[in-house]
């Protein structure tokens, strides 16, 4: 019996020892660092190419009592990119157009009419809002945008193609050239 | 001879049981604020941003006599972030980029390609007795305009283990 106690009084000193030896391959201690950063509210739109020259002739009509014949004389295509980057629960954009340099001539109207965007880029991208008529105040001609990219270069982003239409031939008259500029403002809505 | 050999088991418990080493991590992690900025309207931000300096960590221990009696003591450290705001999206990964100042002895093995820091512990790098100053670098990826504006914060937990 006093033997059997001993073993006992034995193999808790080795259970002791095991147990000093096993918490050694524990946890012992920890650093940190902290890593912070914050993605900004981005919005940039810009045109492709950049000197992207629209140009039109009207010529007078072949027949006398005949109309105005308006011709597309550039036919280089005009693409607008765009990058946006919203607040989780901000307000989607617009990209509006408006004449900021000169006018554009009596009786004569501009329309613009933006191409769904290409497949390149990523969701959220804006859609057109169909053909609307350009003057000196901002009109949207995409919306919806969120926080997207389309891709940068002529292929990438939305087509925009330009139309200038006699609206009122009684006020035509002969000018010579004219020079406007359209300008693409991407804003809040 | 019973005490003699309980004696001999308790001081063998204490020379497994050595004392517990430290880590500490000096330094910041900060990203060039001009890296999340746009330079051509239709891009969305690099694949991957690296941060601009490292942090530095070292192992070390406050017990005299196991610096000295014990003085090539493996170790291993395990990395863990735990996401004060976070999107899952953005994955923040870590790379070992020097060996670090110890004994010639001393030497550190893993960590030297990037790895991704998760949410639950994983083995980062090993080695032996006391070093300072190992330099580690963190990277993002995943980053994208898509994303919105919005704040990211985590801390990136070392904890060193017997090894």
């Amino acid at each position: 019996m006093r033997s059997m106690k001993n073993v006992m009084k034995y193999l808790m000193v080795v259970w002791v020892t095991l147990i000093g030896g096993w918490s050694a391959s524990a946890q012992w201690n920890s650093g940190y660092v902290n890593v912070r950063f914050s993605l900004p509210e981005i919005a940039l739109v810009d045109i492709e190419p950049d000197l992207g020259n629209v140009e039109f002739a009207i010529a007078a009509p072949g027949v006398a009592g005949g109309e105005p014949v308006v011709e597309h004389v550039s036919n280089e295509t005009v693409w607008i990119n765009y990058t946006s980057a919203i607040l989780k629960n901000g307000s989607r954009r617009s990209i509006n157009a408006q004449i900021s340099e000169g006018s554009i001539p009596d009786g004569i109207s501009l329309y613009i009419q933006a191409s769904v965007a290409s497949a390149f880029g990523s969701e959220n991208q804006g859609s057109p809002v169909g053909k609307v008529q350009i003057t000196s105040q901002p009109h949207p001609v995409i919306s919806g945008i969120g926080s997207c990219f389309t891709g940068d270069g002529i292929g990438k982003g939305h087509e925009i193609q330009y139309f200038l239409e006699i609206s009122d031939f009684e006020q035509i008259k002969s000018i010579g050239e004219q020079v406007f500029t359209v300008m693409y403002t991407i804003t809040d809505n | 001879m019973k005490y003699t050999l309980a004696l001999a088991f308790l001081f063998l418990g204490l020379l497994v049981n050595a004392q517990p080493m430290t880590v500490t991590v000096d330094g910041e992690v900060s990203f060039d604020g001009a890296n999340f900025t746009i330079s051509e309207a239709g891009e969305d931000f690099a694949a991957t941003l690296e941060s601009e300096s490292s942090v530095f960590v070292s192992v070390n221990s406050d017990d005299n006599w196991d610096k000295k009696n014990n003085p090539n003591q493996k170790w291993k450290i395990e990395v863990v972030k735990e996401d004060l705001v976070w999107n899952d999206i953005v994955q923040l990964e870590i790379v070992r980029t020097g060996q670090g100042y110890g004994d010639k002895n001393n030497q550190i093995s893993g960590g030297s390609s990037y790895q991704v820091v998760n949410n639950t512990s994983t083995f980062f790098f090993s080695g032996r007795g006391l070093v300072t100053d190992i330099p580690v670098q963190l990277r993002l990826s995943g980053l994208s305009v898509t994303l919105g504006a919005q704040d990211f914060e985590t801390n990136v937990l070392l904890t060193i283990y017997d090894n």
